[in-house]
This record gives structure tokens, sequence and C-alpha cells, in this order.
């Protein structure tokens, strides 16, 4: 403790009787010692003769007073809720971060678990009803392995793996393979997302035709992020109960 | 009716026995909340939040010191006042202006027909030299010189009062003295000659 500390306790009969006496016997030697002790008297004595301050008016309570100050008091429940909701934010963006990775294993994994392109081949072949014929112009061929992909995954895959098949190296067949690899880059992008993806190659494009047009863009959307919707509402609640605590302060 | 039947009467709901508390103890009440405040309208709001919050909780009293009790709800009363000032810190300005500038209006209580007018300008002076040294302490040594100079608190009522350790409150006490000791300094015309301080620390 500082001088100024002791001889505050000093005053106030705070000390116990051994630093008593030790602050007692240098006061009969050191003056600058006697002299702070009569300061800090002469505050306290200045401070203890303050004039007793009349209340401007009466304080008694009436009913009506009471009743309209002990309206329900939602500051504290508005803090736990605003807690309470940004915990379970950071809780859904914490599992949407950790499920990133996880989406990115199943992806890398993907093509080891594909079947060898001749196995897939076979296995499509063996559900194929459709035939191909020179006959059919390249747009025609085009056309209709969209239309097939569209309305059965199955035969779609069995077109492009004619495309593929050197038995059926048609000129139709050929003209159909740049459409069917046309569709790749978003083949590539939403097998990683489709639970169907374990089917798929990079090398094979026939699978890829089969994942593509099932998935509609608002389908890959919540794939892409399913935990949006809980985060927007989530979002919102914590902004409103944040909103409303600070008015609630503001105006208490 | 004594204090402890008063007291028993309230914590069934009477009101009227929570009045006569009131009317008992608001004087001291008051002026704790004026010396923290340092004004009179957050004096009086800090002070009517105080009974009102005592008669709201005066079932968990359970003995001691009723004057004690209520300086702990009045310091918490005031420490939300500074609080709420805080955060319009123009209303803070406003009432320190208004104290200092205008001192008829921040000691209404100084009336006393026994003394001179010379007399009672001089005590009016030095109450509100005071008053502004005890404005420039930070707040919780402001209050704990208050609470133990003012109203004469011993250093377990205050540490009570303020929910801080004991010694805690010997610390800002004595810190409260030292900046009081040179404040006071700068008013040194004003102190009767006896307390005169003899120079700056």
């Amino acid at each position: 403790m500082t001088d100024l500390e002791l001889l505050s306790a000093y005053l106030d009969n705070q000390l116990s009787p051994k630093d008593r006496a030790q602050i007692e016997s240098r006061l009969k030697t050191d003056s600058k010692f006697q002299r702070t002790l009569a300061e800090l008297r002469a505050i306290k004595t200045q401070l203890r003769a303050l004039p007793m301050v009349k209340p401007p008016r009466s304080f008694t309570l009436k009913p009506e007073n009471i009743r309209s100050r002990s309206a329900f008091n939602w500051i504290p429940i508005l803090n736990w809720s605003t807690a309470v909701a940004a915990i379970l934010f950071a809780v859904v963006i914490s599992v949407d971060l950790f499920r990133a990775p996880l989406i990115a294993r199943v992806e890398f994994a993907a093509p080891m678990q594909a079947p060898a392109p001749e196995a897939a081949m076979k296995a499509a072949d063996q559900q194929t009803p459709i035939t191909l014929t020179p006959t059919r112009t390249p747009a025609a061929v085009s056309a209709v392995s969209t239309s097939t992909a569209l309305a059965a995954p199955n035969v779609g895959g069995a077109v492009a793996g004619a495309a593929e098949s050197p038995k059926v190296a048609t000129p139709a067949a050929q003209a159909l393979a740049p459409a069917v690899r046309s569709t790749q880059p978003a083949t590539d992008q939403i097998a990683t997302l489709s639970p169907t993806a374990t089917i798929s190659s990079p090398t094979h494009t026939a699978t890829a035709v089969v994942i593509v047009t099932p998935v509609s863009p608002a389908a890959q959307e919540s794939a892409a992020s399913p935990l949006r919707v809980p985060q927007i509402i989530l979002g919102s609640i914590l902004f409103i109960l944040i909103a409303l605590s600070l008015i609630a302060r503001t105006w208490k | 009716m004594d204090e402890p039947a008063l007291i028993q009467h309230a914590q069934r709901g009477d009101l009227d026995s929570f009045n006569r508390l009131v009317m008992e103890y608001q004087t001291p009440i008051y002026n704790v909340a004026y010396r923290i405040m340092g004004e009179t309208d957050s004096a009086a709001d800090a002070t009517q939040d105080a009974f009102i919050s005592a008669y709201k909780n005066i079932k968990s009293y359970r003995g001691g010191s009723f004057k004690g009790w209520l300086m702990r709800i009045v310091t918490n009363a005031c420490y939300d006042e500074l609080r709420r000032r805080k955060r319009k810190p123009a209303t803070s300005l406003d009432a320190l202006t208004d104290l200092e500038l205008n001192p008829d209006s921040s000691d209404p209580q100084l009336t006393s027909h026994a003394e001179s007018p010379e007399a009672h300008a001089e005590r009016i002076d030095l109450a509100r030299a005071i008053q502004n040294c005890l404005n420039r302490l930070p707040e919780d040594q402001r209050m704990a010189i208050v609470l133990c100079d003012v109203q004469e608190m011993d250093y377990g009522e205050i540490a009570k009062a303020m929910r801080v350790a004991l010694g805690t409150v010997k610390s800002r006490i004595a810190r409260a003295r030292a900046k009081l000791r040179e404040c006071f300094s700068h008013h040194a015309e004003l102190l009767p000659a006896e307390y005169r301080l003899e120079g700056k620390p």
C-alpha cells in the first residue's frame, strides 16, 4: 500500500493493530506524513459537513406509479434470445462449412467407384432399345440424343455409349459424339452433387448425360447449399433481435 | 409503528406502510443519489427508481440495516442512471453545465434562517466547490467516497453496496481522497482556515 492508502485506511480505522502502531510511530517523526494525514482529515471533515440536500419532491409511491413502472421488462429476454439466435446461427454456418470438405471428398472418390467403361457400355447396351441409322442427319441425331436423354436417362446413356463404341461408329454416331461431349462441363459439375455420380467417370460421357438431364437449376442450387434456408431464417431472426435489443436499450 | 412492523406490512404488499418507510429515508437516500449524480433531476430519477425497486423486492429483505439495504439499491440505481447518461452524453453535459452555471437550481437545500446572507453565500460556494470536485472523480471512486464520508458507512457496508471486495473499497477511497486533495487545493480560499490544505501533494 502507498502512504496515501495507508493514511486513508488509518483515518477510517481500517488498519490492523500492527499497521496502526507502525503508522502512529512514523507520524511522531515524519512531518510530511503528518501534513498529508491532516489534509486527508480535512477532506473527510468537509465532506461530512456537506449540508443535507432537501429532496425536490416526495418519493412516496402511488399504486398507478408502481403498475406503470412494473411493466414487463423485455430487455433480459431480448438479450438471451439474441444470444441463443447468434449461437444457432454460428452452429448452422459451422455445419455448412464442415459439409463443404465432405462433399469435396465424395467428389474426389466418385471416379474411383465408377465401373469400367466397357462394363458400363455393356450394361447400357442390354437396356438399349434405340438403334441409330446413317439416314439421320447429324442435327437430327443430336436432337434425338437430347430428347431421349430428357425422357429416359438410361436411354441417353445407351446413345452416348453408342457414340463411343467403335462398333456403331456410323456418321450419325460420329455426329452425336460432339453433341454429347458438349455437355461434359456441366456434367462434371453436377456429378459431384448427385448420388448417381458414383457411376460417372470423366472419361465416360455416357453417364454424364444421364446425370445432367434430371437436375434442374433450382435443384442444383439447393444441392450446392443445402442449409441456405435455415441460414436465411436464422440470420433474419438474429438481425431483428439485435435491432429490438438496441431499440429497447435506447428507450429504457 | 416501529420499523420492523412497517417492513413486515410492506412485505405483505401494504403500500401505506412502505410509504412511511419512504418518508423516513427519502432524504438520506436522495442525498446519496445527489452527491453521486451531481445534479437534481438525475438524482430524483435514481431515488424514485430505487424506491420502486425496493418495494418490488422488499420480500428479499432478510433483516439487518434497512438503511444499508436501501443504500445498496440506490447505489445500483445510480449505476443504471450513469449508464443511461453515458448512452446519452448530451444530457450529462447539460446537467453538468446547469450545475456550474446555475447554483440555485443545484442546491435547493441550503437554507438556514440562523445565518447571515454572507455566511450563507460562503456555505453555498463551498458546497458547490466540493460537489464540483466530487463530479470530477471517476464514478466508482465518487460512489465509494460518498458512501464513506458523506453517508458515513463503514468499508464492509460499502463493499456490499458496491458489490466489490473490501480491498477495492479501500483503494478507491484512497485514490478519491488523493484526487480531492488536489482539487481542493485549487479552492483553498473557500475552505475554513483550520481545514485549509497547505499545498499540493
